[in-house]
């Protein structure tokens, strides 16, 4: 459909005939033409050899008007002939049987080319609609297999069939349409195997052509090629459900792995420190260190089997908050408790009076706030850790700071990657590098924001916001 | 022995570790010599060297296998390595590098002391060339290449009878995959695991009694040990 007007014609090929009242005056002229050419003919050759001059009007007639006016051509012709011509000239009479003769080939010409051009005409007409159809198939090719989504290609597809069939307007829909609008028909697309993939709606009432093309040619290579795209999704969601397959599977091993040695650590710790407590030769330091470790690594132990159960909940897409109003304050005091005695010295809390309260998960944020804090305290190079939380704005702004070495900016995104350990922490074979995995999942889950600014050698500040609801409007 | 209690070097990160296995390696008769760090255990092995090392194969700052390969460059001291499942990769790296035998975390410390005591053992059993090995029923005549179970002769082609050897000669002893194919098979046969598993499997069904493993005792992913 590109170039449709600059494609060249033959002549006769056209698929319409010239407007009648044309030929009519070319068959006159034409008569009077060959009349009048006789006239000079007669000098050089005998005039009942020169009817075949008519013959050429007839046929350029009948050629290119038709049966009816190629007849009327030849009836004119024998007239003219026989009027001016024939002795006795000047008047009609057909006495001889060479009249006849001359008259039955006239009509035979005018039926033969009439019959050849109409034939002409016809193919004509046929390649141009061939020659639609193909470009329409392609079109619906490229705008249903090239496209990222069928939904566009089918809108296009329906829009470039309205073009070719001259319709007022054609709609493709994925499925089976049962009702369609008033005065409209639906043509069903079947695939292979006779199930319906998509319903073409149309204007009622086409005109038997266009009804018959539409059947036999345009529906079946639409058919085709919807059946290739449908498969062509079908087997790109395949390909999207495989890699998140293989994505989960990474995780997966990765979990195995962290779990082989991170939960086997302090496993090992509180069985051998348990068999260590059964020596018969134990003094009471001994004795209350080993108790000690027991209980310690347990609560590691603990702490760290939250942390896979919480991480495998944000993997899994089941981590939906419970909102409801929530004080920072309160948060972050359970969060330091939640770490022990230890983080009773290392953390100190600073909360502004009248902080509003957050449309949060409690229970969410508290593990989010309590994994900070233990990162901040492990990085921090046993120097205490200050939590911050104030207004600022339209925002609620906790901060966690920490004086350790600082992360390099090359790593301050990918810490934020489950099991993705940095630098130091490989070193020192600390934590599984879930933490921080955890604190982005439910900060955003509970549609906050988290950020790290660090400078090497200068610390390490772990920014989270909220955003403050009014709770009068919520 | 002059009644000296023996010292064992032990490297692990965990400080808690550390402490358990102090006692628990006292109240069997040794005395611990306990090192943080890749470091101080070799700074330690090398002042006053140990009887005998328990490494972690996961330090602070380094590998355990890196410890095992420096040790054995000055000493032959039994080496056990502490590791964890899915870590078989590294086990059979620390026993190429010259580790006795390993433990899986988390461990009983009756199975480490008992590990332990096997590798002492052979350590000092090393220097005599028994002609003759006798193991629960079973007896191997290194010298005549005869074998004999419960007093009837067992016919072995000449690699199986090899690999007994190898594997009786180095008895308690894990031998890796690797070490068995070189020096039953030779150098160019060290990867041919195949090989090995169609000849240990060979090898048990003419001697192992038919209720299950007895002599020879597979390590899965890591190699085998004469274990009777």
């Amino acid at each position: 459909m590109s170039t449709p007007s600059a494609r060249r014609e033959p002549f006769l090929l056209r698929e319409t005939r010239p407007p009648a009242a044309l030929g009519v005056a070319a068959a006159v002229l034409g008569v009077a033409g060959a009349t009048a050419l006789l006239y000079v003919l007669r000098e050089v050759a005998p005039v009942l050899s020169l009817g075949v001059v008519y013959l050429l009007v007839v046929l350029v007639v009948s050629a290119y008007w038709g049966l009816w006016l190629g007849i009327a051509t030849s009836l004119l012709s024998a007239l003219a002939y026989n009027f001016f011509h024939i002795p006795p000239t000047g008047r009609f009479s057909i006495a001889t049987s060479e009249n006849w003769v001359g008259l039955l080939a006239f009509l035979a010409v005018a039926a033969a080319a009439s019959a050849v051009a109409e034939l002409a005409r016809e193919r004509a007409v046929e390649a141009t609609q061939r020659r639609e159809e193909a470009d329409l198939a392609a079109a619906a090719a490229r705008a249903l297999l090239g496209g990222a989504r069928l939904e566009d290609g089918l809108a296009q597809t329906a829009h470039g069939i309205a073009t070719a069939l001259g319709l007022s307007s054609a709609q493709l829909t994925l499925g089976v349409v049962d009702a369609p609008g008033e005065r409209q028909a639906t043509y069903a697309l079947h695939g292979a195997d006779g199930a319906t993939l998509a319903t073409l709606v149309l204007p009622a009432a086409l005109p038997p052509e266009v009804e018959a093309r539409l059947r036999a040619r345009i529906v079946p290579a639409l058919e085709t090629i919807l059946a290739g795209a449908l498969q062509r999704d079908a087997l790109l969601d395949e390909v999207v459900e495989t890699s998140a397959l293989r994505r989960s599977d990474d995780l997966k091993t990765a979990i195995l792995r962290a779990v082989s040695h991170d939960l086997r650590s302090p496993l090992t710790a509180m069985i051998t420190s348990g068999e260590a407590l059964g020596s018969a030769a134990l003094d009471a330091t001994e004795r209350a260190e080993l108790s000690r470790a027991i209980v310690e690594e347990g609560a590691r132990l603990e702490r760290l089997i939250g942390k896979l159960l919480d991480l495998s909940r944000l993997e899994a897409g089941e981590a939906d908050p419970r909102l409801e109003w929530t004080d920072v304050g309160e948060v972050l005091t359970a969060a330091r408790d939640d770490l022990g005695e230890r983080a009773a010295g290392a953390v100190a809390l600073q909360l502004d009076r009248d902080l509003p309260p957050l449309r949060a998960d409690a229970v969410q944020l508290e593990r989010a706030f309590a994994n900070l804090m233990e990162n901040a305290i492990a990085h921090g190079g046993a120097q205490p850790v200050s939590v911050r939380a104030r207004a600022v704005g339209p925002r609620l702004v906790v901060r966690v700071v920490d004086r350790g070495p600082g992360i390099p900016v090359a790593e301050q995104e990918r810490i934020f990657t489950p099991f993705y350990r940095g630098e130091d922490a490989v070193a020192t074979a600390a934590g599984a590098g879930l933490g921080l995995a955890i604190v982005r999942g439910f900060v955003e889950a509970n549609g906050g924001v988290v950020r790290v600014e660090s400078l090497p050698g200068q610390g390490t500040s772990f920014v989270v916001e909220f955003p403050i609801v009014e709770p009068e409007r919520a | 022995m002059s009644g000296d209690r023996r010292r064992i070097l032990v490297c692990d990160d965990e400080p808690q570790i550390l402490r358990a296995l102090k006692v628990i390696l006292r109240e069997a008769g040794f005395d611990a010599v306990p090192a943080e760090t890749a470091e101080e255990a070799l700074d330690r092995a090398a002042v006053h060297p140990p009887d005998a090392a328990i490494l972690d194969l996961v330090l602070p700052d380094g590998d355990g296998v890196e410890v095992c390969r420096e040790i054995r460059r000055w000493s032959q001291m039994p080496i056990i390595v502490l590791s964890a499942v899915g870590e078989e990769d590294a086990k059979v790296r620390a026993l190429e590098a010259g580790a006795d035998d390993y433990v899986t975390k988390p461990f009983g410390a009756r199975e480490l002391v008992a590990r332990l005591e096997a590798a002492l053992r052979r350590v000092q059993g090393t220097t005599a060339e028994e002609p003759r090995i006798v193991a629960e029923g079973l007896e191997i005549d290194l010298a005549a290449h005869t074998v004999r179970r419960d007093g009837a002769d067992v016919h072995l082609t000449p690699i199986e009878f090899r690999l007994l050897e190898t594997l009786a000669r180095n008895r308690g002893r894990l031998m890796t995959h690797r070490a068995l194919l070189v020096e039953v098979w030779g150098p160019e046969y060290a990867d041919d695991v195949t090989v090995l598993r169609g000849h240990v499997a060979n090898l048990r069904r003419k001697i192992e009694p038919a209720d299950g493993h007895r002599y020879v005792r597979t390590d899965p992913g890591v190699g085998y040990r004469f274990a009777a």
